[in-house]
């Protein structure tokens, strides 16, 4: 599944309309927009570090988000001279204020130019060489908290520099420079969701397991054996997945766990081993 | 290719460090205080890294030289390793780097000098004892050497002390630094190899064995020593008759009797790593094969099977070999 994070509604409108997302009722604090069919979600977190981190915590818990999920920060920043309107991916975020920092894990290439980011704790007004923002290190540092750091990514783009004063700053532009940057947003996030895609297989790879732990009492260390042999088993029979009939049938005389988990043991030793 | 480096802010100006990033002027460069802020962080995933691993420059402090463990001697008394660079660019599904780092980023200690500078002290503090360097555990000591000039820069060291022995552990290729200098006694170049069957289900992005054995025999033919690691020594149908075809394409050509060693070793890596791998990779047919943990804490495979492909390998290889040149690697 995507998350997408944005400080304000201007910046996320773009992104709502162009994913075709649907603001969720009862989502409690924050206003959070999700198409089931795409598996992706957008949460509007206000302004600030402290928001940005909240509303990572309140996605992940009303979507109960798991390692395999993409998570991307979509923002505008300041910058010394980059031009009004560009799109850069982040490398380094540094919160000002308590002086941490943390390294963005890309494993994609990008055309997008790669520079580091400050987050500040009030608005800033002293351009410098990287860019500054207010949410960046809140929603990373609250996102690795529990994802998966080469699924997660922050992408800004400029919206005011040294020439271009953020008094010029307004939702028409913001939600202006969104919607000029939302192929290349679209580009960063359509290399991060196959990435998402492939671990959350991954993870599935002991289904099957709720099937046969519902109609049979299998204790916790039993449920831990069960999904380690039904893994194994699904990977040697690769040509029979789990959860169809075949395993079900050959379970169907096991009525205990231990049963269960004996036959599985009997199967895998019998199961030939060919590494291709 | 590598389009990431991130280099410590303290060697930033070092010549070596400079050398590297001038063989990739497009890589976006990114400065931090220390490599284990980028190598050893939480959340990492080690497989999704592996797409696009980044080059790490930094400069190692301290413990340049470790004690290597006595299972994995050919021969020498005093047994060493060192590392230089950590991580391989070969994504081998057995290696146990996947378990051991949380990053599949390239590492690379820049401070040679101070590697050079702990090896001659072991050296000296050995006295008459025989003593063996091992430059390939957490790396493949040359599958980076064009961008490391590691040959060029250790290989002198070695020279000057004959009574030092050094293996280079590798699956490359990468083999022209060493052609082209003059060959020595006391450096032995180790080629690892599974059966091509398994070499081309679990040795992602290696070298094909035949090109491996190309490279021995052209090495051999240049006068260097020449040592066949046949560890880990992989399971699956059909196993034995692979490894007896493998011993008899590599014993075909090159010249036994001018072989400096022949190790094996069984699968087994520590159950924590283990746990990881086959978590980075539950799909794995390889980690799903029929294992289980030893007393020492290792996971390997079942014992009569362990056993039997042992027996199988060393009955195999030994009618090609002198007995003197087998050394058995039993750390299960």
């Amino acid at each position: 599944m995507l998350h997408i994070i944005c400080a304000l509604k201007p910046e996320a409108q773009p992104l709502i309309d162009y994913y075709r997302l649907q603001l969720q009722p009862k989502a409690g604090a924050f206003q959070i927009y999700h198409r089931p069919e795409t598996d992706s979600a957008l949460t509007i977190s206000g302004m600030g570090k402290s928001a940005a981190g909240a509303a990572v915590n309140a996605t992940r818990d009303y979507f109960n988000s798991g390692k395999s999920d993409a998570w991307i920060n979509v923002g505008t920043a300041g910058h010394a001279s980059l031009p009004i309107g560009q799109a850069v991916i982040t490398k380094k975020i540094t919160d000002a204020g308590a002086g941490q920092t943390w390294f963005p894990s890309r494993v994609f290439t990008t055309a997008l130019p790669v520079h580091e980011l400050l987050t500040l704790d009030k608005p800033g007004r002293e351009y410098r060489t990287e860019l500054f923002d207010m949410e960046g290190a809140g929603f990373f540092q609250a996102v690795t908290k529990f994802a998966t750091l080469e699924l997660v990514q922050v992408i800004k783009i400029i919206s005011d520099n040294a020439s271009q004063s953020m008094d010029e700053i307004n939702p028409d532009l913001l939600s202006r420079l969104i919607t000029k940057n939302l192929p290349v947003i679209d580009e960063v996030i359509q290399q991060l969701l196959p990435l998402s895609k492939k671990q959350q297989q991954l993870e599935r790879l002991a289904e099957g397991f709720d099937r046969i732990v519902q109609s049979r009492h299998f204790t916790a260390s039993q449920r831990h054996q069960l999904k380690t042999l039904l893994r194994k088993w699904n990977v040697l029979y690769r040509r029979e997945p789990l959860g169809q009939a075949p395993l079900e049938k050959r379970l169907a005389r096991q009525n205990s766990a231990t049963q269960v988990l004996e036959h599985l043991r009997d199967e895998l030793d019998k199961a030939p081993v060919n590494l291709r | 290719m590598i389009d990431q480096i991130y280099i410590e802010e303290a060697i930033v100006e070092h010549p070596r460090a400079r050398a590297i990033m001038q063989r990739y002027p497009g890589a976006v460069v990114t400065e931090c205080e220390r490599y284990t802020e980028i190598f050893n962080r939480k959340a990492q995933n080690f497989r999704l890294q592996k797409i696009n691993p980044a080059l790490i420059l930094a400069k190692k402090f301290g413990n340049h030289v470790l004690p290597s463990p006595a299972e994995y001697a050919i021969g020498g008394k005093q047994n060493y390793y060192f590392s230089h660079m950590l991580n391989c660019i070969y994504d081998c599904r057995y290696c146990f780097l996947q378990g051991m780092y949380r990053s599949a980023h390239y590492v690379i200690f820049v401070n040679y000098d101070d590697f050079i500078e702990a090896i001659i002290e072991k050296i000296k503090a050995a006295g008459d004892d025989s003593i063996h360097f091992f430059s390939g555990y957490d790396c493949d000591s040359l599958a980076l050497d064009p961008v490391t000039d590691f040959v060029k820069e250790f290989l002198p060291v070695f020279r000057q002390y004959p009574q030092a022995l050094l293996e280079l552990r590798t699956k490359s290729t990468q083999i022209r630094s060493l052609l082209a200098a003059e060959p020595m006694p006391n450096c032995i170049v180790a080629y690892s190899f599974t059966p091509e069957e398994i070499a081309g289900a679990l040795e992602h992005k290696a070298p094909p064995v035949g090109k491996r054995i190309t490279a021995l025999r052209q090495l051999q033919a240049r006068g260097w020593q020449i040592g066949l690691r046949f560890d880990p020594l992989i399971y699956q149908e059909g196993a034995q008759s692979q490894y007896e075809a493998l011993f008899a394409q590599i014993f075909e050509q090159i010249d036994a009797q001018m072989l400096h060693s022949v190790s094996i070793g069984s699968f087994r890596l520590p159950k924590s790593f283990y746990q990881s791998l086959s978590r980075l990779y539950p799909e794995e047919v390889l980690f799903a094969s029929p294992l289980d943990e030893t007393s020492k804490g290792m996971i390997t495979y079942r014992e009569t099977l362990r056993d039997e492909l042992w027996s199988f390998c060393k009955n195999a290889l030994l009618p090609y070999i002198p007995e003197d040149k087998f050394f058995p690697c039993e750390s299960a």
